[in-house]
């Protein structure tokens, strides 16, 4: 297992977001993270990936703890993150974002920039290569953002809500590139609403509600499971 | 130890001041999360119109209140306007930078015009003392905590209990969920920066009496301004009337121990210390120091 | 914003005839104020340029530099006057203490963000400020400390202007140079990313504190060395000048004028605000002095406002604009 969450909590003074969460994820494996709003998606991805402080359980990424540890370290151990609202560094061009990412891995120069082109032709970016990022349209702006996680040489990408706002066409465009990165080895753990997209990408699908984790599954299961379409319709609406 | 009642007199009357003074500065913070660099050449100002009312129209400055207000909230938005308004929502450095160039025009305009001659407002009745409690505190100094007082509660009232002063804090704590309640926030932005004027525009009129004028002051107050209202938290009006008591317990105590040389580093190490053990300060909001928010 | 390679060369000219200028103004000219002005632009544009590493580069606004430059200032001058030390190593003990110093700044810029930080320098600068101005037996207070005018090379002191001009300019080539190379390091890129973005900078890998640390520490000892500089050339330390407020302003003001993030921009922000301070204190000079004031902090408001990149990239995008329009 490449990441093991174990009876992971968090609260924020009064209120508790995350409770007693424990699931793992397998090399190589796409599982998708789905639950309604509030359900605390988000906050378990700011847990894993260091922003937050676990209040209890552990996190363990390739049998370390990283549970305690800052988001540079946690990137720099392999696991690296996007972010539910876009944030690739506005004012600099597409490849200056991705050298950026680059360069953690990297310390001269002209390797970041090799490394950088590469992933910036291998994610379908070359034409935008020199356009500054805040001036483009959403979709490829959520592109830059994976290609700059990308250049970090991750063995784990955690994906937050990365097809949120796109149109069928990028849709599309997005979904096959998460296909090929996995093809080619990278473990992800995507938090979604998109269903159609979970469905298709994931071969397992973890669903949180009010914070604590009602099921873990293949998608099929999770489909017909009705303590997932209750969460997700409400109780009134659950279909005897 | 005989000094103690006239050291905690001077500190209480120096803390309803300093509470007015921070009011405005925490309000204008909170609401639109603006540094106002300028909050204490708004002061000076009107130290200098109480001086300019008394000498022209023999107006005091308790009844100069009723020139002082309105100018102060006129004034205030037309600051607002001109030169707050734009500015709100953009980088740190913009807004930061827009308020100091503001606050270093109208310390420059006062020196043009008034030069920088020092200058002391003197009631006739400026030197009757009351007694007190076993202190002595002179007519000025009594007038000026019990209106800077009554005035702290009267907002404190005015921001708990009315629509408007609930809105303003819906505004503070959550510009976004403000609006979908049906909140104008541009303008409860407005009336925070224009109310926060005012109350220094008070402040000014009650200090005209017991301190020295000159087109510098300002700064020597907004520094305390800034300590009471960190310290308070950003924001918290509560905290402010705290903070001023805190701060000016510790001037009036400081320089009776430690001599008026050494009790600004007394208060600029509280700052400090403050801003990294615990920059929410007692009553803002934890962790907006680290979103900058 | 990371220079493309255009813009760059553009910059590297104009900044070389600003140099080329500087150094030809001792050779050619007798005039003594058009020497003394442009070391005094040159002391300045050095000194923005070390804010810039913190303030532009870093994004770390601090409204307290006045501090390291005072500090840089006190030390190698208190340690020639009481152990008879060559200001060249007293300039370098400056540095090394002002590092430490700013060790704490450092560690304000990583809890502290926006204006909260500017607040903590703003308070550290006053704190240093006022201990300077009332430790009499250290300092000698308010009075001030003098120099004496004893020409020589160990003595950091010199006869002609040329060589006072040589010192300063070599102080800015060297910090201009710095800047270059480092925006096109990792260093530079990495810096780039944390003033973006700072979480998501934080998200791909990049440690943001020891980043912080490290620029705010270089920031803080190239401004000593100018503070050194700055006695050697006055020969006179005033704490209420030295390390004044308007001191810290108005190195952020250059900064930002000029424009922040790029080596050029303070450079320039320097010579406009000293030129334009030398210009209207002559015309309106004596007790008329706020004036000139009044139409910096006017122009503050105005060029934050509508060209808050500063004038090395925000002019260009002006005339960019202003020729398309014509051309339409």
């Amino acid at each position: 297992m490449l990441l093991e969450v174990e009876a992971v909590g968090k609260r924020f003074g009064g209120l508790t977001a995350v409770s007693d969460v424990s699931f793992a994820v397998g090399e190589g494996e796409i599982v998708g993270l789905i639950g309604p709003n509030g359900a605390g998606k988000t906050t378990l991805f700011n847990l894993i990936a260091g922003t937050f402080r676990v209040s209890n359980g552990a996190i363990r990424f390739a049998g370390s703890q990283i549970s305690g540890r800052r988001p540079y370290q946690i990137c720099r151990l392999g696991l690296c993150r996007t972010f539910q609202i876009v944030r690739p560094f506005p004012n600099l061009s597409v490849l200056d974002n991705v050298v950026i990412g680059a360069f953690t891995r990297v310390r001269e120069r002209r390797s970041a920039y090799e490394a950088a082109e590469y992933i910036v032709t291998a994610t379908g970016l070359e034409r935008w290569r020199d356009a500054q990022a805040r001036a483009l349209p959403i979709g490829l702006r959520k592109r830059v953002e994976v290609a700059r996680a990308l250049a970090t040489q991750p063995r784990m990408l955690l994906l937050d809500e990365v097809m949120n706002g796109l149109n069928p066409t990028e849709l599309r465009e997005m979904m096959e590139l998460i296909r090929n990165l996995n093809r080619g080895g990278l473990t992800i753990l995507l938090i979604e609403h998109v269903m159609a997209a979970v469905m298709n990408l994931c071969q397992r699908i973890v669903v949180l509600h009010h914070g604590e984790k009602i099921a873990d599954g293949p998608p099929q299961a999770i489909a017909r499971d009705a303590r997932v379409i209750e969460a997700y319709l409400g109780e009134e609406y659950l279909v005897e | 130890m005989e000094a103690l009642p006239q050291l905690i007199a001077s500190a209480i009357v120096l803390g309803g001041i300093y509470a007015l003074v921070s009011i405005g500065l925490t309000l204008i913070f909170g609401v639109m999360r603006v540094v106002n660099f300028a909050h204490g050449e708004f002061l000076m100002l009107s130290m200098y119109l109480a001086i300019g009312l008394f000498a022209a129209f023999d107006l005091d400055p308790y009844r100069g209140l009723s020139v002082a207000i309105p100018l102060s909230l006129l004034f205030g938005a037309l600051v607002y306007y001109a030169v707050v308004r734009p500015v709100i929502g953009r980088a740190h450095v913009v807004q930061i930078f827009t308020t100091l160039g503001l606050s270093i025009v109208l310390q420059n305009v006062a020196l043009l015009l008034w030069t920088a001659n020092f200058r002391q407002l003197r009631l006739p009745y400026g030197d009757r003392v009351v007694a007190i409690a076993g202190a002595a505190v002179t007519l000025p100094q009594l007038i000026a905590f019990a209106v800077a007082a009554a005035f702290t509660i009267v907002l404190f009232g005015w921001l708990r209990f009315t629509y408007l002063g609930k809105a303003m804090r819906a505004t503070a704590q959550d510009p976004k969920a403000a609006t979908l309640m049906g909140i104008d926030t541009g303008k409860m932005l407005l009336i925070a920066f224009v109310i926060g004027t005012m109350c220094v525009g008070v402040a000014g009129m009650l200090m005209a009496p017991l301190f020295s004028t000159y087109p510098t002051v300002g700064l020597q107050f907004v520094l305390v301004a800034f300590v009471v209202v960190v310290l308070g938290g950003l924001g918290s009006a509560v905290g402010a009337l705290l903070g001023a008591l805190i701060v000016a317990f510790l001037d009036v105590m400081g320089g009776f121990y430690v001599g008026t040389a050494w009790k600004e580093v007394l208060y600029f190490v509280v700052f400090i210390v403050v801003l990294l053990v615990r920059p929410a300060g007692l009553f803002g909001q934890r962790g907006a120091e680290e979103l900058g928010v | 914003m990371l220079p493309r390679a255009a813009h760059a060369v553009r910059e590297h000219l104009v900044a070389g005839a600003v140099f080329g200028i500087a150094l030809l103004v001792p050779l050619m000219s007798d005039n003594r104020f058009l020497q003394d002005a442009t070391i005094l632009i040159l002391l300045w544009a050095g000194l923005a340029s070390a804010w810039n590493i913190a303030g532009g580069f870093a994004g770390q606004i601090s409204l307290g530099h006045a501090a390291f430059f005072g500090l840089g200032a006190y030390t190698s001058t208190l340690l020639k006057i009481n152990f008879g030390w060559s200001p060249w190593i007293g300039m370098l003990c400056g540095g090394a203490l002002v590092v430490v110093f700013s060790g704490f700044i450092a560690f304000a810029a990583t809890r502290l963000r926006g204006p909260y930080f500017g607040l903590a320098t703003l308070a550290f600068a006053a704190v240093v400020q006022i201990i300077a101005a009332r430790w009499y037996g250290l300092t000698r207070g308010n009075e001030g400390l003098a120099i004496a005018f004893q020409p020589g090379l160990t003595n950091f002191i010199f006869e002609a202007k040329l060589a006072w001009t040589l010192v300063i300019l070599g102080y800015v080539v060297a910090i201009y140079a710095l800047g270059v190379w480092s925006s096109r390091s990792r260093f530079g890129f990495q810096l780039a990313g944390m003033r973006e973005d700072e979480d998501a900078a934080q998200a791909v890998g990049i440690d943001t504190r020891r980043l912080k640390v490290a620029a705010i520490a270089l920031s803080a000892f190239l401004t000593a060395l100018g503070g050194t500089f700055y006695a050697q050339y006055v020969g006179f330390l005033d704490p209420a000048y030295v390390l004044s407020f308007d001191v810290s302003i108005r190195l952020a003001l250059m900064c930002i004028i000029g424009g922040l993030g790029t080596p050029l921009g303070p450079i320039l922000g320097a010579i406009m605000i000293t030129a334009l301070e030398m210009y209207l204190r002559a015309k309106w000079g004596g007790a008329r002095s706020g004036l000139y004031l009044i139409v910096y902090g006017a122009l503050l408001v105005l060029i934050v406002r509508v060209m808050p990149e500063g004038l090395v990239r925000g002019v260009p995008r002006w005339l960019g604009r202003w020729r398309w329009t014509r051309a339409a």
